[in-house]
């Protein structure tokens, strides 16, 4: 017996090595790219020996990781983070924003021109500029990719319907009018879906192709893509910037747990580790070795209110729970401080956050009364679905359940799949819903369209429809297309102070992106959309 | 011959059980709700757009013709394109499985390795300090969850002693092996202990059967008793039990896989529940359920083989 069991052991290690050994990981190997291309990941990466091989002028990698892969590159038809924030290391739009978020920079156009009535754009196409297939761009792919993103039937539809004709207008200039004056025309320009890409390779791909590769002018090129697992980018030799980008490869990992992740940057194996928990953050900035990167961001985190609900419809109702909510206590609790109090819908890294709203403070005998004059003295049951899992989000519930119970308001926290609260909270079959949101564009007007204009998200499906609203779309559509900046700001603050009064939302924090460094990366930059810029990065000296 | 029969018998009866397990997972996903075009397009895309997209996954097709193309694709092993991921769903499961089957098997050799010399001499000492000092230990490794072991086991050799590395899955054989090493003791630990336990009972049990003292009066080597009439009498049981574990490490890898960052059957399923993406789904749990039927089948087999006492009919 001892025998056939030594055999069997023997088996199963045959077989393990057999199928570690024969596995296809997906796409082709590699081709020219070095032997470190994709070695990073099981470990064999040492940083003393890259930073070694940096100073011969060897190939640098630089390894990032994320709890989430990718899953479409089609710039016009995905709306999902992990996507978005990747897109521009490949593709990048006529014109795109600052680091800082604060400035519309050139990008495939150098110049541009706007005609005094506001209506004709005049972009110089940058000479000589190359796609990373090594073709030239023109004035045809330009217009092509335009149009696309403008009629794509993706989740950008609509987003560029100011523009009324493109054209060539000769010595490498585009011509583009508009049906009425924008001020968000070039912040739309420099979204990623608006991004440049040639027009023979988007119709021979398609669609799937483009979700799978999109080709571009961006300083990196897509190499090879494990789903799940890994993307490979490497350096796009045509990159118009001279000098830039600085590192050869970036490995972008998925390693799903928090801790895991950390372990891998402490250890050395990786070089970024993006999606910190707030927990973990100040343990890490006591730690050597390693930077703790708190950007600033569009990210807010909210309460949304069923404005259609028996209770929640009553404006006192609504306001009272905003009473009611500690937003210090659950700062830090949940974010450990590393939030900032939120007040407006609008974060202060949007251009037309209001800065002197009236902060809410904490009010629990105000916030009785008023529930007692709308009817409510002895209070009523709420409920909040929680996607499970998510333990930022129970924690804001628990704290939440604790806090409005002060005023008699019972919240029961039911935690379902993420999938099913998120549906339910779309059809707008629920009490309360936590979630968090982060803009897209450097201009204020997509977030505030969906939080104030009902046709385009129902009001970011708080279902809020009455006079306050009426007046909040109203604001937020002079805001729209008001190209006089200071009555824009005018008309975007006024819409704020609407909103904070009508609470349909309650803004809880301002919430920055947290990525850790190790010392051997510089320059990595998180701009507050969310978009990774690594063309700067480079390997410390 | 007749086994043969009997192997092609059993092979015939996992077709029912298979029909009825399409059924369930056809009609399960699509009970809860969470509509998939809407997951895949995100919560700001018009209704239009959500619409377009539901034709195009061709989720507008009545259910019953969605049914039957899933029943097809069952029988050609071909289940089309993921929905999330763009790829042929039977690719993915290949190149996923290979991780997830690979860390089960290198798990149970390491569960073999610490369990059947730990547990026969905890049953045999049973009365001694080695013996309880085993036998606790294993109770904590029943019960620590598998999370918690694996941090602290990827804390202690990867992190400070650098032997191994954190997670991660390489590009070469040498560097997969040595990256499951940690998983496969972290998953092996588990299911040792519980293995262990078992060997340890029926050791004890055994050891008063009267047989075995008739063994030792005829005057039989102790190695022989151990091997022939202890270990023999003990494995039937144990082979029972590793199977059962091994059926649950492949449906439950989730966790070490999420933990050592290996991209295996676990992490991908569990993204394509979230995102609705049936295809992944229904193609993983018909190809785990044909898994499992054929381990079932294959422990039967071993069955026989350990004991002469079971015949295959």
């Amino acid at each position: 017996m001892k025998k056939s069991y030594g055999k069997l052991l023997a088996v199963m290690a045959a077989a393990v090595l057999a199928m570690t050994g024969c596995s296809g990981s997906g796409t082709e190997e590699s081709s020219g790219s070095g032997e470190q291309a994709g070695s990073a990941q099981a470990g064999s990466t040492d940083a003393a020996e890259e930073t070694e091989a940096a100073a011969d002028g060897e190939r640098t990698v630089v390894t990032i990781a994320r709890d989430f892969d990718s899953t479409n590159l089609d710039p016009v038809m995905t709306a999902n983070n992990v996507d978005i924030w990747v897109l521009n290391m490949m593709v990048e739009g006529l014109v795109t924003s600052s680091d800082d978020g604060q400035e519309i920079i050139p990008a495939v156009a150098d110049t541009w021109e706007v005609s005094e009535d506001g209506l004709t754009y005049t972009f110089h196409i940058r000479d000589g500029i190359k796609f990373s297939n090594g073709e030239d761009v023109t004035i045809e792919d330009c217009i092509y990719s335009i149009d696309r993103a403008k009629t794509a039937d993706g989740p950008w539809i609509g987003m560029l319907d100011m523009i009324d004709t493109m054209e060539d207008g000769g010595d490498n200039n585009l011509v583009i009018t508009l049906t009425e004056p924008s001020p968000a025309f070039l912040s739309t320009l420099a979204m990623f879906s608006s991004s440049i890409m040639p027009k023979d390779y988007c119709e021979e791909v398609g669609t799937e192709g483009l979700a799978e590769n999109p080709i571009g002018t961006g300083p990196y090129v897509l190499q090879e893509w494990n789903r799940g697992e890994r993307m490979v980018f490497v350096k796009n030799e045509y990159y118009w910037e001279e000098g830039s980008p600085k590192v050869d490869e970036i490995d972008m990992v998925v390693v799903a747990d928090d801790s895991t992740r950390i372990m891998q940057l402490q250890s050395g194996q990786i070089d970024v580790a993006t999606m910190i928990p707030y927990s973990r953050v100040d343990e890490l900035q006591n730690m050597g070795g390693l930077t703790v990167n708190l950007f600033d961001s569009t990210d807010v985190r909210f309460i949304v209110l069923n404005c259609q609900n028996e209770y929640l419809s009553n404006k006192s109702v609504r306001q009272a729970l905003n009473l009611a909510t500690d937003k210090e206590a659950i700062n830090s609790a949940v974010y450990f401080g590393h939030g900032q109090i939120a007040q407006s819908f609008l974060a202060p890294a949007m251009p037309h956050y209001k800065e002197d709203l009236p902060a809410v403070s904490v009010d629990v005998e105000a916030a009785k009364q008023l529930l007692a004059d709308a009817g409510y003295p002895d209070g009523f049951d709420l409920t909040v679905e929680v996607g499970s899992g998510d333990s930022t989000i129970l924690q804001t519930a628990t704290m939440l359940q604790e806090q409005w119970g002060e005023i008699g308001v019972n919240l029961n926290i039911q935690q379902i799949d993420i999938a099913t609260a998120r549906q339910n909270w779309q059809a707008g079959e629920y009490d309360v819903f936590l979630s968090n949101m982060t803009s897209d564009m450097t201009d204020t007007s997509e977030v505030a369209g969906l939080w104030c204009i009902s046709e385009q998200a129902n009001c970011w499906r708080s279902y809020w429809d009455d006079a306050d609203q009426d007046q909040a779309e109203e604001l937020c559509r002079l805001g729209n297309s008001e190209m006089d900046e200071e009555l824009r700001m005018d008309y975007y603050g006024q819409m704020q102070e609407v909103v904070a009064d009508a609470v349909p939302v309650i803004p809880l924090v301002y919430a920055p992106f947290a990525v850790v460094t190790s010392d051997r990366v510089t320059g990595l930059a998180q701009t507050p959309l969310g978009i990774y810029n690594v063309k700067n990065m480079e390997i410390a000296e | 011959m007749e086994e043969l029969t009997y192997i092609v018998k059993r092979i015939l009866q996992m077709i029912p059980v298979l029909l009825i397990i399409t059924f369930i997972i056809f009609f399960g996903m699509r009970l809860i709700p969470g509509d998939p075009a809407l997951l895949l397009v995100g919560n700001r895309a018009s209704d239009e757009v959500i619409a377009a997209t539901r034709a195009r996954l061709g989720l507008d097709e009545p259910l019953f013709t969605q049914y039957l193309l899933f029943l097809k694709q069952c029988l050609t092993f071909d289940f089309g394109e993921s929905m999330t991921l763009r790829a042929p769903v039977t690719e993915l499961f290949a190149q996923k499985a290979v991780i997830t089957v690979s860390l089960t098997l290198m798990t149970i050799v390491f569960a073999i390795l610490i369990s059947f010399p730990l547990g026969y001499a905890a049953g045999v000492k049973h009365d001694s300090k080695i013996g309880s000092f085993i036998d606790s230990l294993s109770l904590t490794f029943v019960s620590v969850p598998e999370f918690l072991v694996g941090l602290v086991i990827m804390l202690i050799f990867a992190l400070r002693l650098k032997w191994f590395p954190v997670g991660g899955w390489g590009d070469t054989l040498g560097e997969r092996l040595h990256a499951l090493i940690l998983p496969a003791f972290t998953g092996a630990l588990g299911t040792a202990a519980l293995v262990l336990r078992n060997i340890r009972g029926n050791v004890i049990q055994v050891l008063d059967k009267d047989y075995v003292d008739f063994a030792y009066s005829k005057g039989l080597s102790p190695w022989k008793i151990r091997t022939r009439y202890i270990f023999k009498n003990v494995l039937i049981s144990t082979v029972t039990l590793l199977a059962m574990r091994m059926t649950y490490m492949l449906a439950g890898s989730i966790v070490i896989e999420s933990v050592f960052a290996l991209p295996g059957i676990g992490q991908m399923m569990l993204n394509a529940i979230l995102a609705r993406d049936y295809s992944i789904v229904q193609a993983t749990v018909y190809l785990f359920s044909i898994i499992v039927l054929l381990m079932n089948l294959l422990t039967d087999i071993a069955y026989s083989l350990l004991d002469p006492r079971v015949k295959l009919n």
